[in-house]
């Protein structure tokens, strides 16, 4: 299916101070210039990945749904991915770029698809909060979940 | 003194490492990766002081520091963390050999971009990546942060295996440090082994009581073996890790628990000695490690080692190693043939140490530093 999506501006990963790396069907990207980090599940990470493939707008919809058992139609995908956009733009995690070089190629096989979600941005403020504990090492005397004292 | 490290100290009057220390000055308690950093500063201290580098404690965050770690008899004894403050601004060489989840990546980032400063990282195992089902359930995602950061971040990466090199490569992740296999150590001299009858098992673990430890594997070659009518005793060092509930049960209520069956929580290097001299076999029935240091450990006690037959021990095959399948039945059978044989005598040194893999490191560093 040749389909168009989201008209002539496309978009890349601002790749200057961000971590970005994808385990599992979920892609998670650290900020450092802002201490934020960023988790992309299932169909957010998937469009995360052709973002950072570089893979031109106008293959998302024919790519992705190679991948997924059901999906939205075009006209509902492009308003996803639209808005999905506009956030990480809001969140400086994109940028506007006048060509893209990726070849449209199949979605990375990392976790079981089912039907297409509207994709998701979960945003953490702080990353210092979720590091504070480590879980794997600073276990009390009668083990998980109760920490150490002191 | 080593080759690099001689070179450095001609080259330059002063450089100054930092070890991130927060993580282990707040420690009460001693697992391995303790064990790791406390050895590694006692070494690198004299190593790198004989370079003429200096080397001192750093908190990449702004964070108050703990003195938790002069309450532990052996932790007191780190002679890093008893040493100078170093401030991140002014080091060389930012070194970081246990898993600090309190650093604060940003500022070595901000460091790293307005000057020459190299990070040294010990990645011990990425194990909560590959297998998160053997951790507590928050832990692979903190994990993954963790070492996101610290791929972004390195300049050397240091793993003590092989394996854990492939699993790193395997991840896909972007880095643009060389990654370095420096194998860790035993802390022990070598020691001879008392003469034990052919037919008697005196078995040993010393491991954090965790799923992927084996420990319940053990326990039913322990059970196998008992069935026999085998003379075999067990004894275990180590505390309770966790999702392990079934398995501290099963040994708390164990028939031959103080008997044939003994369980240390929190014993020091001492009774893991003593224990050790009436012991003629070390076990070490993992499902995956890192790297395992008990198996190294126990050699240097004078006891031979059955280890589960899984790759990261395979890339260790010495003297007095029996390898075993991961199932009670065939991890009896190991531990009753490792009886039956004698052990081949083994020389100081023959055996990895923590001096060893010290040296390498400072080798390391000291090369990495003078370019």
């Amino acid at each position: 299916m040749n389909s168009s999506l989201g008209g002539d501006t496309e978009f890349r990963i601002r790749s200057a101070s961000l971590s970005m790396e994808r385990l599992d069907g979920e892609v998670i990207a650290i900020d450092f210039s802002t201490g934020k980090y960023f988790s992309f599940q299932g169909p957010a990470a998937d469009l995360m990945w052709l973002l950072q493939s570089e893979v031109p707008r106008e293959s998302w919809f024919e790519v992705v749904q190679e991948a997924f058992k059901s999906l939205a139609t075009l006209e509902e995908f492009t308003a996803q991915v639209e808005a999905f956009i506009s956030e990480l733009k809001s969140l400086g995690l994109v940028e506007q770029t006048d060509w893209l070089t990726g070849n449209p190629t199949a979605l990375p096989e990392d976790y079981e698809r089912g039907a297409w979600e509207s994709p998701q941005i979960m945003v953490e403020d702080d990353l210092a909060d979720l590091l504070v504990i480590d879980p794997i090492h600073d276990t009390g005397e009668d083990g998980w979940p109760e920490i150490k004292q002191g | 003194m080593t080759s690099h490290a001689s070179a450095v100290s001609a080259h330059k009057s002063l450089i100054t490492i930092g070890s991130e220390s927060q993580s282990q000055e707040h420690q009460l308690a001693v697992t391995g990766i303790q064990r790791v950093v406390c050895e590694a500063h006692k070494s690198l201290t004299d190593l790198l002081g004989i370079a003429g580098v200096e080397i001192g404690w750093v908190h990449t965050s702004n964070s108050q520091r703990s003195l938790n770690f002069k309450t532990e008899p052996y932790l007191a004894t780190d002679p890093v963390l008893n040493g100078p403050e170093v401030q991140l601004s002014e080091i060389d060489g930012l070194v970081i050999l246990d898993i600090p989840m309190q650093m604060d990546f940003p500022a070595v980032l901000v460091q790293k971009a307005i000057r020459d400063l190299q990070v040294f990282v010990l990645i011990h195992d990425i194990l909560p990546l590959i297998n998160p089902q053997w951790f507590p359930k928050a832990a692979p995602r903190s994990f993954k942060l963790y070492i996101q950061q610290v791929l972004h971040a390195a300049d050397h990466i240091i793993v003590p295996s092989e394996q854990v090199k492939r699993d790193l490569l395997n991840l896909g992740w972007k880095h643009r440090a060389a990654i370095t296999v420096i194998p860790l150590g035993s802390i022990h001299k070598q020691r001879t082994p008392l003469e034990f009858p052919d037919s008697q098992v005196s078995a040993m673990y010393v491991s954090t009581i965790a799923p992927r430890k084996g420990h319940d594997k053990l326990l039913d070659a322990f059970d196998v073996l008992r069935a026999r009518g085998c003379d075999i005793d067990l004894t275990l060092f180590g505390s309770i890790g966790w999702e392990c509930e079934d398995l501290v049960n099963r040994i708390r209520y164990h028939p031959d628990l103080n008997g044939r069956l003994k369980w240390y929580r929190n014993a020091d290097d001492h009774v893991v000695e003593m224990t050790a001299s009436k012991c003629n076999i070390g076990v070490i029935p993992s499902e995956g490690e890192g790297f395992g240091m008990f198996l190294e450990e126990a050699l240097t006690l004078g006891l031979k080692v059955v280890g589960s037959d899984i790759p990261v021990f395979r890339e260790r095959e010495q003297p007095n190693v029996y390898f075993a399948n991961l199932d009670g039945e065939s991890l009896a059978d190991s531990l009753v043939i490792a009886a039956g044989r004698p052990w081949e005598p083994m020389v100081g040194g023959q055996v990895r140490s923590m001096t060893d893999f010290s040296r390498d490191l400072t080798d390391l560093i000291t090369e990495q530093l003078m370019m």
